[in-house]
C-alpha cells in the first residue's frame, strides 16, 4: 500500500496543503484536477525529486520520505517518457537491472513477458529515436515495470496521444497492472481516463484534495461545488431541506418550482436540520426524458418544459432544457441511439425526471467521503 | 536595401575584414623564411610548448568544468549567481591583468606558501599552463553549462527511479548526451589557450626554450622588427587555429543524440 499522510510541499507561492490518500496494493488509484492544481508536484514529492516541508509517505508500512529517490523502489513515467535517446530499446529496458547488477533468468523471465505482453518483441534493437508514438509509450511502459517495482507513478502519460492510441493503451496500462499486481498512482487531467483506470481517486484543486473516495463515489457523489464544476456538471440547483428521514431528503428548490426528494443513502445525511441550505446536483448523462404519454411511475422530481438547443457532441446529444419555472436549465446528455428514437427537435415541451438516487447533495460544511 | 540584403552585407564585411587581414599577411610572405621558421628548433619548441601547455590546460579546464557546470545547470545553492557571474572574469578583465593578478597573487603570503611547496609558477613553464588554465576555466564551464542546459534534467530523474545513483544517472546518461557538447567545448577552449598571450607572458615571461609559446615567439619577432619573421609564426597559428575550428565544425555538424 502506498499512502502519504499530511503532506506539504512549498515550491514559491505554491503550497501543496496537508495531502492524505491511499493506493491499496495491486490498485489503480487516480489523481485528478485542473492544470497548475499541483498534481505533478504531488508525484515528485512521491518519487523524492521535491522535499516535503512536513508529512510523510509510506510503501507497505515503510516510511521512505528520507530516502533517496534509487532507494524508494518506485517506478515512474514522466509525461514526456523521458526514453533514453542514445540507447536502444532493449537498453533502455535493462537500464534498470544494468545498474542494478540484476542479471538472473527471473529478471529475464520478467522482461520477456512484458516485451511479448505489449507486442514490442519487434522493436528491441530499434533506437527509440525511430519509435512511433504508441511504441514509445509501450517501451515507457515496460521499461518502468522491467525494473521491479511493485509502485508505479504516471504522469499523464497519454496526454499527447490520439483519441484511439489512447484507447488503447488504457487497456495495455489497466492489462499490465492486474497481470503484474502493480500498485499505480496515475495523474491525469482526463476524467474519462481517469475513471476506466482507477478504483480510488483524488481530487486535487489548487493544492488542496477537494475529495478522496472510491471512483464510483466521486462519480456519483461530487462533494462540493469546486469538484461538481470540474467534472463539467453545470446542473446545480441551490435549496432548502425541508425533510429528513432515514431513507430520503426532500429540498426545496425554489428556483426550479418545485421539491426535489434523493435518497438518504446509508443515512449519511441523517443528522441535517431542516432549514439547511443546500445545493442538489445531477449529471447530464443522468437526466432521463420521458417518452410523450410516458408517465414516470413515481410523481416526484418531475420537470415540465422545452428544448431550449441541441447541441451533437458524437456518440452523445447536449440538450439545454429549459424548464416551465423559469428557473436555470438543466443540461441533458442523451446517447445517439436514444436521442433519434426521441425524435427530440428545439423548443418542443418534453417532461423530464431527475431520478432521486441519480441526484447528489452538497453541502460544503460536510465532506461526503 | 532589404533586412536580408543588409544582413548578408554585414556578414560579408565581417569575413572581408579578418580575410583581409589574413592576406595581407602574404605581403610580406617570403618562402625561404618561412621555410628557416619551420625548420627552426626554437620554433618548434614554441609550438610544442603552445601545443602541451595549451592540452594540459584545456584537460584542467574540463575536468573542473564538467562537475563545476554540472552544479550550475542542476542545483540551487548559496551563491550560485556569484559563480555565474565570477565565470566572466577572464573576459571582462583583460588577459594581461588577469596576469597580472596572478603575479601578485604569488607575491602574497598564500602564494608564497604554495611555492614554498615546489609549485613554481612565476617565470616556469607551469606558469604558461596556470595562466592558460585561469583565461580558459571560465569559457570552457559556461561552454559545457550550455550543453547541459540542453539535455533535459527528466533523463536523470527517470534513471535514478531506475536505481542509479545520481553519479551513475549522471555518467550513463547526461554524459553520453551530451558528449558533442562537451567535445565542442574542448575544441574550442583548447584554441583559446593555444592563442593566449596577455596572462602567458605576464606570468611566465618570454624566456626562448623555456617558457616561449607561438604568440609570445610572434610578440618577439615584431618587438625586433622582423616581418618576414613574424608573419610566417602568425601563418602557423593560423593554420593550427583553422584546423581547431574545422574540427569543432566537423563536431557540432554531426548528428545531434538529444
Amino acid at each position: 500500500m502506498l499512502e502519504v499522510r499530511n503532506l506539504s510541499v512549498a515550491v514559491g507561492r505554491f503550497l501543496l496543503d496537508d495531502i492524505n490518500l491511499a493506493v491499496p496494493s495491486a490498485g489503480c488509484h487516480a489523481i485528478v484536477g485542473t492544470t497548475g492544481s499541483g498534481k505533478t508536484l504531488l508525484l515528485e514529492s512521491i518519487i523524492g525529486f521535491r522535499r516535503p516541508s512536513r508529512g510523510s509517505i509510506l510503501l507497505d508500512g515503510r516510511d521512505i520520505t528520507g530516502l533517496p529517490v534509487e532507494a524508494r523502489g518506485i517506478s515512474y513515467v514522466p509525461q514526456d517518457l523521458a526514453l533514453f535517446p542514445h540507447l536502444t530499446v532493449r537498453e533502455n529496458i535493462l537500464f534498470g537491472a544494468k545498474v542494478r547488477g540484476i542479471s538472473d533468468s527471473g529478471h529475464a523471465e520478467l522482461v520477456e513477458r512484458l516485451v511479448e505482453s505489449v507486442s514490442i518483441g519487434n522493436l528491441l534493437n530499434r533506437s527509440v529515436a525511430n519509435l512511433s508514438g504508441g511504441e514509445r509509450q509501450r517501451v515507457a511502459l515496460v521499461r518502468a515495470v522491467a525494473t521491479g517495482n511493485r509502485f508505479l507513478l504516471l504522469d499523464e502519460p497519454f496526454s499527447a496521444l490520439h483519441e484511439g492510441l489512447r484507447r488503447e493503451l488504457l487497456f495495455v496500462l489497466k492489462e499490465l497492472q492486474k497481470s503484474h499486481g502493480l500498485t499505480v498512482l496515475i495523474v491525469t487531467h482526463d476524467t474519462e481516463e481517469a475513471f476506466f483506470l482507477s478504483d480510488t481517486m483524488s481530487v486535487l484543486l489548487a493544492g488542496v484534495v477537494r475529495q478522496n473516495g472510491t471512483a464510483r463515489q466521486i462519480y456519483e457523489r461530487p462533494a462540493s461545488h469546486a469538484v461538481a464544476s470540474y467534472f463539467g456538471i453545470r446542473n446545480l440547483f441551490p435549496g432548502t431541506v425541508s425533510s429528513v428521514t432515514d431513507r430520503e431528503i426532500m429540498v426545496s428548490c425554489p428556483l426550479l418550482g418545485t421539491a426535489l426528494k434523493l435518497r438518504n443513502s446509508a443515512g449519511l445525511y441523517s443528522s441535517l436540520l431542516p432549514g439547511t441550505s443546500c445545493t442538489l446536483g445531477i449529471r447530464p448523462e443522468n437526466v432521463m426524458i420521458l417518452k410523450p404519454g410516458m408517465e414516470s411511475k413515481s410523481r416526484d422530481n418531475i420537470l415540465q418544459g422545452t428544448v431550449a438547443r441541441l447541441f451533437m457532441r458524437g456518440a452523445s446529444h447536449c440538450i439545454i432544457f429549459a424548464p416551465d419555472s423559469n428557473g436555470p436549465s438543466v443540461e441533458i446528455d442523451v446517447p445517439d441511439y436514444a436521442f433519434r428514437k426521441l425524435g427530440i427537435v428545439e423548443e418542443v415541451p418534453i417532461t423530464v425526471f431527475l431520478k432521486a438516487e441519480s441526484l447528489f447533495f452538497i453541502n460544503e460544511s460536510i465532506q461526503a467521503q | 536595401m532589404t533586412w536580408k540584403r543588409l544582413s548578408i552585407l554585414c556578414a560579408t564585411g565581417i569575413f572581408v575584414v579578418y580575410g583581409g587581414l589574413v592576406a595581407s599577411l602574404f605581403y610580406f610572405f617570403r618562402g625561404g623564411v618561412f621555410h628557416d621558421a619551420l625548420l627552426s628548433e626554437r620554433t618548434w619548441f614554441a609550438i610544442r610548448l603552445s601545443l602541451t601547455a595549451a592540452t594540459a590546460a584545456t584537460l584542467l579546464s574540463v575536468l573542473v568544468g564538467v562537475p563545476a557546470a554540472y552544479a550550475l545547470s542542476r542545483h540551487e545553492f548559496p551563491g550560485k549567481a556569484a559563480i555565474d557571474t565570477m565565470l566572466e572574469l577572464p573576459m571582462i578583465v583583460s588577459p594581461a591583468a588577469i596576469g597580472a593578478m596572478l603575479l601578485i597573487f604569488f607575491n602574497t603570503p598564500a602564494g608564497q606558501w604554495l611555492q614554498g611547496w615546489g609549485l613554481q609558477f612565476v617565470f616556469s613553464p607551469g606558469g604558461v599552463i596556470l595562466a592558460q588554465f585561469v583565461i580558459t576555466a571560465g569559457v570552457a564551464t559556461r561552454l559545457i553549462k550550455a550543453a547541459l542546459d540542453e539535455i533535459p534534467r527528466r533523463y536523470e530523474e527517470v534513471a535514478r527511479t531506475m536505481g542509479a545513483s545520481p553519479a551513475i544517472a549522471f555518467a550513463r546518461i547526461t554524459l553520453p548526451l551530451c558528449r558533442r557538447g562537451i567535445l565542442a567545448a574542448a575544441v574550442l577552449t583548447w584554441a583559446k589557450a593555444v592563442g593566449e598571450f596577455g596572462a602567458t607572458i605576464t606570468l611566465a615571461g618570454t624566456m626562448a626554450y623555456r617558457t616561449e609559446t607561438l604568440p609570445i615567439a610572434i610578440f618577439m619577432q615584431l618587438s625586433t622588427a622582423n616581418i618576414e619573421g613574424t608573419v610566417s609564426l602568425i601563418l602557423i597559428l593560423t593554420t593550427l587555429g583553422f584546423a581547431t575550428l574545422f574540427a569543432v565544425r566537423i563536431l557540432s555538424g554531426g548528428r545531434r543524440d538529444a
